[in-house]
């Protein structure tokens, strides 16, 4: 099966410092990648670089084979699509709105939105849980069902490569179980693969096939969740001690309390 | 397929009553001034000549100028939707980014030097150019979708031509200050044929079009729309320069006349258009009309003197706006 995405010698560096060094990456279909690192270690820099938002500071960005760069937006849309950590809708537009704006790479330019694509969007709506809210405008939706929205929104664009950075925020821990089971669902199939930011090492570990995790100073591990997210690897990378324990859905981190002073 | 299956009632609503709107007010324009002339001689005139006085009066004086300023209502409600789209503000007007500045700057030196009454209109344009390719070409650098430096950019700049405004009117002699005033106002009395601004109009809302399934998306922010297969620079220039464009036609044609190109769209998006395929049409009938409906009334309430017209779209469109914006609930 062919590649995704490929990186071949990336460096991002931001404002004198450098974030990623070198960074092969290869993302192939069916994969689940989760990014795991500190605060400002350059998580979001490296989304909007791969999605060709940011330049690179160095190497070559491969999507099915091409240069991010080289690819029409359009084309590049249908392929690869990314959530923000943050939004702000603008505008007043309505839920539905938003979940069709999805659509827009693959419909002609003086295309109107037709009914099939209407019932995508709805069932888009629905998946996430928002079908009562399809006409409610975004300024009045809450951190949470805006999150949801845009996670609709993902659905609709159906790339073959979707990207989130950090989708669970303002998320109720039943909301992240569903959202999570509807990305594996719609992204991680024969064809397509997903790439999440995530905090919560245990879901990490627990829905991804892959993990990179980046150190903020330029050094980088990418490969198998079993293989480079050990217990001590994490308690390296986060700088702080955790410790792990067995439940019975499994190996469980957690934080080890006794540094914690309270 | 097509509109009519998503062409939801609402936007079919909105499109019906600026087009009602824009008839009524044309109508309405043609029937009132100084010489009393009914509605079915109006409509004598409109469609044949008989040589009389009164058909001269609809045919080279009121319809020219009601065409005029159904024009330029319309360029700058156009030149406002975009920039609010271009600034992801609601608070951009045509205005903002300094256009009118250089313009009136332009204009209000060739009055100084008592340059020809015919330059006026190109120096204006040139005027509104200038000041556009600077504020361009300073502060369009920076990160993709950072359109605060775009902005700030635009607001000194038209500070300092403020300034230059200031100065030239502290050395104009007493005798030319009127003049000048009322071209700082915005005044119609001015434009000759409507017909270049009807076409500079119908060639913009063509384009805007073009850019309305793009504008949709860029609410979202320019980064947003990127993802979703936009390009997000070459939008953010065709946006700058045809909202420019139309900016600098409509102040040369009728000077500075404010608020319409802020208050249309907005009233627009008010009244339930989110989509930009209907709110760029519906905008240009509702600024057209409201600039019509402006210009009658200055043109008779003192008759036989005139008053500046942009002082009527600021009394006719901060109530309205207020009330809307008041009334206004989340949906």
């Amino acid at each position: 099966m062919s590649t995704l995405m490929q990186t071949r010698q990336l460096d991002i560096r931001c404002g004198g410092k450098t974030l990623l060094g070198g960074l092969d990456l290869q993302i192939q279909p069916g994969q689940c990648w989760v990014v795991l690192g500190r605060n400002g270690a350059g998580k979001t820099s490296l989304l909007k670089t791969l999605a060709g938002l940011l330049p690179a500071s160095g190497g070559e960005i491969m999507l099915d084979d091409r240069p991010i760069g080289r690819l029409p937006p359009k084309q590049r849309a249908q392929r690869l699509g990314l959530v923000f950590q943050h939004s702000d809708p603008g505008f007043h537009t309505s839920t539905l709105e938003m979940a069709l704006s999805g659509g827009y790479a693959r419909r002609g330019h003086w295309a109107w939105e037709n009914a099939g694509e209407v019932l995508q969007a709805q069932q888009a709506l629905a998946e996430v849980r928002l079908a009562d809210l399809q006409q409610q405008s975004l300024e009045s939706l809450s951190g949470g069902e805006l999150r949801r929205a845009e996670i609709a929104r993902l659905l609709v664009q159906a790339p073959a490569l979707a990207m989130l950075d950090e989708p669970l925020n303002h998320l109720d821990i039943g909301q992240q179980i569903a959202m999570l089971q509807v990305l594996r669902r719609h992204f991680v199939a024969s064809d397509r693969a997903l790439l999440l930011v995530l905090h919560d090492i245990n879901l990490a570990r627990r829905i991804a096939s892959h993990a990179l995790l980046m150190y903020g100073d330029g050094h980088w591990r990418a490969g198998p969740v079993q293989q480079v997210a050990d217990i001590h690897t994490l308690s390296d990378l986060l700088g702080y001690p955790l410790q792990q324990f067995d439940s019975d859905s499994g190996p469980m981190a957690s934080i080890d309390f006794s540094h914690a002073g309270f | 397929m097509g509109m009519s299956q998503t062409l939801n009632k609402r936007a079919q609503a909105l499109l019906g009553a600026g087009l009602a709107l824009g008839a009524a007010s044309l109508l309405l324009s043609l029937l009132i001034g100084s010489a009393d002339i009914g509605p079915s001689e109006v409509l004598r005139h409109l469609l044949g000549d008989d040589g009389s006085i009164n058909d001269r009066i609809i045919d080279q004086l009121r319809l020219p100028r009601s065409l005029s300023a159904f024009a330029v209502g319309g360029v700058l409600a156009l030149a406002g939707a975009l920039m609010q789209v271009l600034l992801r503000n609601p608070l951009g007007d045509p205005y903002v980014l300094g256009v009118s500045g250089g313009a009136a700057a332009a204009v209000l030196l060739g009055m100084l030097l008592s340059l020809p009454l015919l330059w006026l209109t190109p120096l204006a344009f040139a005027g509104a150019l200038l000041s556009m390719l600077l504020v361009f070409a300073l502060g369009h650098r920076g990160e993709q979708g950072d359109t605060t430096r775009l902005l700030l950019t635009g607001v000194v700049m038209a500070a300092g031509w403020s300034a230059l405004i200031s100065l030239t009117l502290s050395l104009s002699p007493p005798l030319q200050l009127p003049g000048m005033l009322f071209w700082l106002m915005g005044d119609l009395s001015d434009a000759l044929s409507p017909w270049p601004t009807l076409g500079v109009l119908a060639l913009g809302l063509l384009l805007a079009m073009w850019l309305a399934p793009q504008l949709n998306l860029a609410v979202y922010g320019l980064q947003q729309a990127a993802v979703l297969g936009v390009d997000p620079r070459r939008l953010r220039v065709q946006l700058y320069f045809l909202a420019s464009l139309l900016t600098a036609a409509a102040v040369s044609v009728a000077g500075a006349i404010g608020f319409v190109g802020l208050v249309t769209p907005h009233l627009v998006r008010l009244l339930g258009a989110s989509d930009h395929r209907i709110l760029l049409p519906v905008s240009v009938l509702f600024g057209g009309s409201l600039l019509v409906l402006a210009d009658s009334a200055a043109r008779t309430l003192i008759s036989p003197m005139q008053l500046p017209v942009g002082v009527l779209t600021a009394v006719l469109g901060v109530p309205v706006f207020l009330w809307l914006l008041s009334s206004a609930r989340h949906r």
